[in-house]
């Protein structure tokens, strides 16, 4: 089956045999989702496939195939698993002093490219 | 004004005079054009983390016009093919503009792969950009990054970005004939900038809202429809009393308990009136209008094919409002 133009952001693949997916975003919000698993001949041809872990023999054209962990902070948006106050996403600290006192912390943080 | 080209497979004097002797780096023609300068631009060129390319020296300009970067076939034929600046799944962004950065003009440029967004702003607002017949795509981030003002964006695709298609869009922005398909955030994210536009645009299959809308803005004769297994959000997000949305097919918003438009304050526009809706939330009594009518006003979505994503209207359909035809593709 030929798949084009399709998504399946955040959402399991379905994927048989020799199946082809063009121009579709099967990005994922964890890194290394596996994609197809047990499936061979798959092809993928300007996708979006970030996050995801596709089969060995899988034939990648033009492909955005980066893993990156994301923050939920940063995107409350999605449906995630959600990340401690004092993620490994935070790259920089500012603290607010009043009269000498610590009163709050600004975070800044980023998604990780791994 | 001065004429330049750009191929990242040429073998010559690397200076920008002619093909044979193109830059083979995009940022030796971001550097070097001034206003009223075209650049010719053909190929691919792979830009890789920590050499992205910087729109921060030169800009366009209301007396000698515009800065034209325009994408050409192999052949050297500008419109008739894409310049593609990929990043490789390496590069953070593609392009990315300062305030300087203003009355630029791209055609024909494809900007894709980027770990983060694939144009990213840098510092404060620039205006005045024409974007004509551009992809931006699976990015990890927003396809088109926080925009500018008065800028205008005609037959341009934003699609299957993690992120938004385009996030902030900025001020007083224009889209004709885009369409924003298949991002993991919202089509157009607007929550911040007023007077944006959008007319013949299709927004389908974007994970969170199609459109999240901002004060002043406006919707003309746009398809507004939602993914196909019924899990994305609202077709048209935070209306207020400034908006205007006429002519618009608002369909297949149906995650249960979203909307084909969800108003932020009391309107005496009645979107019913003006639109028409079909399939928004499970409960087709209470789906259409958050706070407004709830009858569906069509018996189908009356697309030619949705599953090929024909939006067009399809012969003998009824028509409340007209969907474009939007007959380019790369």
């Amino acid at each position: 089956m030929v798949y084009e133009n399709k998504s399946f952001f955040r959402k399991a693949v379905p994927c048989e045999n020799g199946d082809t997916f063009r121009q579709c975003n099967l990005s994922q919000l964890l890194p290394h989702t596996t994609i197809g698993e047990g499936v061979t001949g798959l092809i993928f041809i300007n996708c979006n496939l970030i996050n995801c872990d596709v089969p060995g023999d899988a034939d990648i054209e033009s492909c955005n195939v980066s893993q990156i962990s994301f923050c939920s902070h940063l995107h409350p948006e999605w449906d995630m698993p959600k990340c401690p106050v004092e993620c490994s996403h935070v790259v920089d600290t500012d603290e607010i002093v009043i009269d000498g006192q610590v009163v709050d912390v600004i975070r800044h943080r980023e998604d990780t490219i791994l | 004004m001065s004429t330049y080209y750009v191929d990242p497979a040429a073998g010559g004097d690397n200076n920008g005079t002619s093909w044979a002797n193109a830059w083979t780096n995009f940022q030796s023609a971001a550097d070097t054009a001034v206003a009223g300068d075209i650049v010719y631009c053909r190929g691919t060129q792979t830009v890789t983390s920590g050499n992205e390319i910087d729109l921060d020296t030169n800009a366009g300009n209301t007396i000698n016009g515009f800065i034209s970067f325009l994408g050409c076939d192999a052949g050297g034929d500008a419109g008739a093919g894409q310049f593609i600046l990929d990043a490789n799944s390496d590069g953070a962004n593609c392009l990315k503009f300062t305030s300087t950065a203003s009355y630029l003009r791209f055609e024909n440029f494809t900007v894709k792969n980027a770990t983060g967004d694939g144009v990213l702003r840098n510092g404060s607002q620039p205006k005045g950009w024409l974007v004509k017949e551009c992809i931006f795509e699976s990015c990890g981030g927003d396809g088109f990054g926080d925009y500018l003002s008065e800028g205008m964006f005609i037959k341009c695709k934003f699609r299957n970005n993690t992120g938004h298609g385009i996030g902030n869009a900025c001020s007083n922005s224009r889209f004709w004939g885009c369409q924003f398909t298949g991002n993991g955030g919202n089509g157009i994210n607007n929550a911040n900038y007023s007077g944006v536009a959008a007319m013949g645009c299709i927004f389908h299959d974007n994970a969170l809202e199609q459109v999240h809308m901002a004060v002043a803005g406006t919707l003309i004769n746009c398809v507004v429809d939602g993914e196909d297994d019924g899990t994305s959000g609202d077709g048209i997000y935070n209306l207020g009393s400034t908006n205007l949305v006429l002519g618009c097919r608002i369909t297949h918003n149906d995650k249960g308990g979203e909307f084909g438009i969800v108003v932020s304050s009391a309107q005496s526009l009645s979107y019913e009136d003006w639109n028409a809706f079909y399939d928004n939330d499970t409960n087709k009594d209470t789906g259409m209008v958050h706070g407004g009518n709830d009858d569906e006003t069509l018996t189908d979505d009356g697309y030619t094919n949705r599953g090929t994503d024909d939006f067009n209207i399809a012969s003998g359909k009824e028509i409340r409002s007209e969907a474009v035809n939007l007959d380019w593709d790369a």
